[in-house]
């Protein structure tokens, strides 16, 4: 019974993911302002949305209509019901958009672009809160919700990057490569190009014993840095007495007694040291470790 | 209402008020209490007595704190659960126990339906109690039934929705797909259960969508009917959509005599900004009235133990499975509290998981550090796993707890072996922790999660005895006139109601459960047996819809 999926014109089904704070409201006020297309945007609440008086066209119930064609649709009399409108006036749009609550998990919503054959699947972005991303990530109430977010990502987009200094930046981008193979946006004030945030092409998901550990049982991390270098073989005798408990180490170190910048790179318990690009403005160390205990995580610097 | 004043003669009146514990006669005026006692007591009212109840025994009506309307709705669909239950006439439907006797009641209904487009919706399917696994309501089974009428069966957990071959078809299912839920056979087969948010969507677009919390007058007089069977007076919707609409529906069958019950609504508040959620309780607040009652708001922290999503503290589920979901993120849930809180609305909160009630007793105490409001009476509900250090904090705090201790039985077997295991499920639904660190007590049904039936909740928490038999937790007993204070006077408390309903006082209203036993008298083992000769309501007898099981 199999049918053919392709029909005549499909239109684009994006979900956006992201946790609470992490900035999609900016995000879909962006949208919505630069929109050259006629967006239906389902959202949990509009109540937050920044919305030009000049550009409303009609507010009806749970529903807004724009002059450019864009409609902004409320979840609140739930999920079902809300997409269920814009599905049935479809060839009004040429995209659908829905922001997941910060509790979803994005890939469940982009299944029903899946089944229906009058959606087309898009990647699905994730907005991340540059400056919180570290401390929810080992929260125990929501860290494993975080992980998950961010391994299921097409895109990740940093938002709030400007607020990071040089260090903190390298820093949350080694741990993001940690964690996710996704190409990684940095932005402020959510502005992202629609076309980059839209057009994305889903990709294939690899299973990383990493995020299975995250989602099971959480995962801590540490950076540990200071802006003088240090002795190298002090160094190596610190990485050698870190715990086994500590499943990926990544960072950049200058040392007293060697030229240059290196990167340092721990996966379970073998590690490694490769040269790196000099010019940086690391003048001690900086680096990230990911562990299964706090307790296991060194809190001060390399003695 | 035809109520005139009089006074009603009983074999014993349990009254839950201190000063008269029991009483053979009561006068009521006016929808009222007008006295308690003897019939010396009564001789100065020069009143009728009615001697219809000369041989029941009366109680406070009992009060359902947390039920859902919408146990009136599920019975215009087929019913499919493991256990006998009595629909709103009264009709007992025996528990469908085997995949040859649900097709046998599914094809009874489908042939009742006339039009072929009509789609056939059956609710709390239970597999999991079937003896015979091999032999489910897979699609393939569901097409003896029909072969082009879309069947939706809901699975008693609410998460999971098994259809037919046609209803698969019509909402674009097929083998080719490869999403979640979508459950196939070993050889790549559909097998019609569908697990996971899009599947379910996808049907529900084709059936409409059923049991998803709506209220009509006709819900709300079948969820009366229910309640009038089993003694209840007051009861519950703890996740109302108190749009226009609605409130138009609570407010004619408050008004309406031939509903004989009173309502009390909390305002779900997920689907609303706080903004938004305070200015609709400002609103219903005015509606209210004597058979309505609005005005707090109800807020889901996690999801349940038995479907592995209620958030568990260390060392979490028994047989290792992933720890649950949050229903709101952590930091929007305090939002949510501290905002409603401050607003003055009564909270009530959702909190199955240890690690969920953790999260509230911390959010709460921040709140009312920052904001202290006496006589706030925000309760936990279900509140399945508290712990003893959790009891303190309740009762420092000022909370009430309403207790799911229906779980004990129908589910208490799998919480030993499988979700929390034995050393917790012991302590599950601890009643007379509460009640031995004073956090006031309820006790709840959540139907139609479980079915509304006091006498019966009243009986999980006095035995604690589960499906096969085994007790969970000596320890956490609670006598019977404890279980009947937490189902009266106890669960009016947890409604801001117990000035007005949940004993037999002067002044309150005349409502009464009219039992044909007294249930202090019959063994702890057979609170649960005793019948229900129906209610009284603000003075006026209303009779329980007995009829004769039958197949149907």
């Amino acid at each position: 019974m199999s049918t053919d999926r392709v029909t005549v014109s499909q239109v684009p089904f994006t979900v956006i993911g992201g946790f609470l704070g992490a900035g999609k409201t900016s995000l879909i006020n962006h949208l919505l302002a630069s929109a050259e297309q006629r967006y239906a945007v389902l959202v949990n609440d509009f109540g937050a949305l920044n919305i030009d008086a000049q550009l409303i066209r009609e507010h009806q119930g749970d529903t807004i209509a724009l002059a450019n064609g864009c409609i902004c649709c409320s979840l609140a009399a739930g999920f079902s019901k809300g997409l269920g409108q814009v599905l049935d006036n479809l060839q009004s749009f040429d995209h659908v958009i829905v922001e997941a609550s910060g509790i979803a998990d994005p890939a469940r919503i982009q299944d029903i672009a899946r089944i229906e054959p009058r959606l087309e699947t898009r990647g699905n972005p994730v907005m991340l809160d540059a400056r919180q991303l570290m401390q929810q990530a080992q929260d125990p109430h929501i860290g494993s919700l975080i992980h998950q977010q961010i391994a299921a990502a097409d895109l990740l987009i940093v938002n709030k990057y400007g607020l990071l200094s040089d260090t903190e930046r390298r820093t949350l981008t080694h741990f993001l490569e940690q964690l996710s193979e996704a190409p990684l946006l940095y932005t402020d004030w959510g502005k992202v190009d629609a076309d980059q945030l839209l057009g994305l092409i889903p990709r294939t998901h690899a299973s990383d014993p990493l995020v299975a550990e995250a989602t099971n049982h959480g995962l801590f991390n540490q950076v540990i840095s200071a802006p003088e270098p240090v002795n190298f073989g002090t160094f190596t005798a610190w990485a050698e007495t870190l715990s086994d408990d500590i499943l990926r180490g990544k960072g950049l170190v200058r040392f007293t007694d060697k030229t240059g910048v290196w990167l340092w790179q721990k996966v379970g318990t073998q590690w490694r040291l490769t040269e790196y690009n000099n010019d940086i403005s690391v003048t001690g160390y900086e680096l990230l470790l990911i562990g299964k205990r706090k307790e296991s995580l060194p809190c001060c610097s390399i003695e | 209402m035809s109520e005139t004043a009089k006074i009603f003669v009983a074999r014993k009146i349990l009254t839950l008020n201190p000063d008269c514990p029991e009483a053979t006669h009561v006068a009521v005026r006016e929808g009222r209490i007008l006295a308690v006692g003897t019939a010396e007591e009564m001789a100065g009212w020069n009143l009728p007595v009615d001697h219809q109840f000369a041989d029941k025994v009366l109680l406070p009506g009992f009060v359902e704190a947390h039920g859902h309307a919408m146990c009136g709705e599920s019975w215009r669909y087929t019913y499919l659960g493991f256990d006998d239950q009595y629909d709103p006439a009264g009709q007992c439907w025996p528990g469908v126990q085997n995949r040859q006797q649900a097709l046998v009641r599914l094809q009874a209904a489908d042939a009742k339906l006339t039009d072929p487009k009509t789609p056939l919706i059956a609710w709390h399917y239970d597999p999991i109690f079937w003896s015979e696994q091999g032999q489910l309501l897979d699609c393939h089974a569901l097409d003896r039934v029909s072969k082009t009428r879309p069947i939706l069966v809901m699975h008693a957990s609410g998460h999971v929705i098994n259809v037919n071959s046609a209803l698969l078809a019509m909402a674009n299912l097929d083998e080719s797909l490869s999403v979640e839920g979508l459950i196939k056979d070993a050889n790549g087969r559909l097998t019609g259960e569908l697990r996971d948010l899009a599947t379910q969507f996808a049907v529900l677009r084709v059936v409409g969508n059923p049991l998803i919390g709506e209220v009509d007058l006709d819900i709300l007089q079948q969820y009366a009917r229910l309640a009038t069977n089993v003694g209840v007076t007051t009861a519950s919707e703890l996740y109302a959509s108190l749009d226009d609409e609605s409130l138009q529906s609570y407010r004619d069958a408050a008004a309406s005599d031939a509903i004989p019950l009173r309502f009390y609504a909390a305002q779900n508040a997920e689907t609303l900004s706080i903004e938004q959620g305070i200015e609709r309780l400002q609103l219903a607040r005015r509606a209210c009235n004597e058979k309505l009652h609005l005005g707090s708001c109800k807020l889901i922290v996690d999801g349940s133990i038995q479907s592995f999503t209620a958030r568990l503290a260390w060392p979490g589920y028994h047989n290792q499975a992933a720890n649950g979901a949050w229903k709101q993120p952590p930091q929007l849930m305090a939002q949510m509290i501290r905002e409603y809180h401050q607003a003055g609305v009564q909270l009530h909160i959702h909190v199955n998981g240890d690690q969920a009630t953790e999260l509230v007793l911390d959010i709460l105490e921040d709140v009312l550090a920052d904001a202290p409001r006496a006589d706030h009476r925000h309760t936990l509900q279900h509140c399945q796993m508290a712990s003893e250090a959790q009891y303190r904090r309740m009762a420092r705090l000022g909370l009430c707890v309403n207790l799911f201790s229906n779980h004990l039985y129908y589910w208490g077997d799998q919480h030993s072996a499988l979700t929390v295991g034995p050393a917790r499920a012991k302590r599950m639904n601890a009643a007379a922790s509460a009640l031995r660190h004073g956090v006031p007590l309820a006790i709840h049904s959540d139907a139609p999660v479980t079915p509304l039936n006091p006498l019966f909740s009243a009986w999980c928490a006095v035995n604690r005895t589960t499906r096969s038999g085994m007790i969970l937790g000596e320890a956490q007993k609670i006598t019977v006139p404890q279980a009947l204070h937490a189902l009266t006077l106890g669960a009016a408390y947890t409604l801001k109601l117990d000035h007005l309903v949940g004993s037999i006082e002067v002044g309150k209203f005349a409502d009464f459960a009219v039992l044909e036993d007294d249930p202090l008298k019959v063994a702890a083992q057979d609170i649960k047996d005793i019948s229900v000769w129906g209610t009284v309501l603000a003075g006026v007898p209303h009779r329980a819809a007995k009829e004769q099981a039958s197949e149907h």
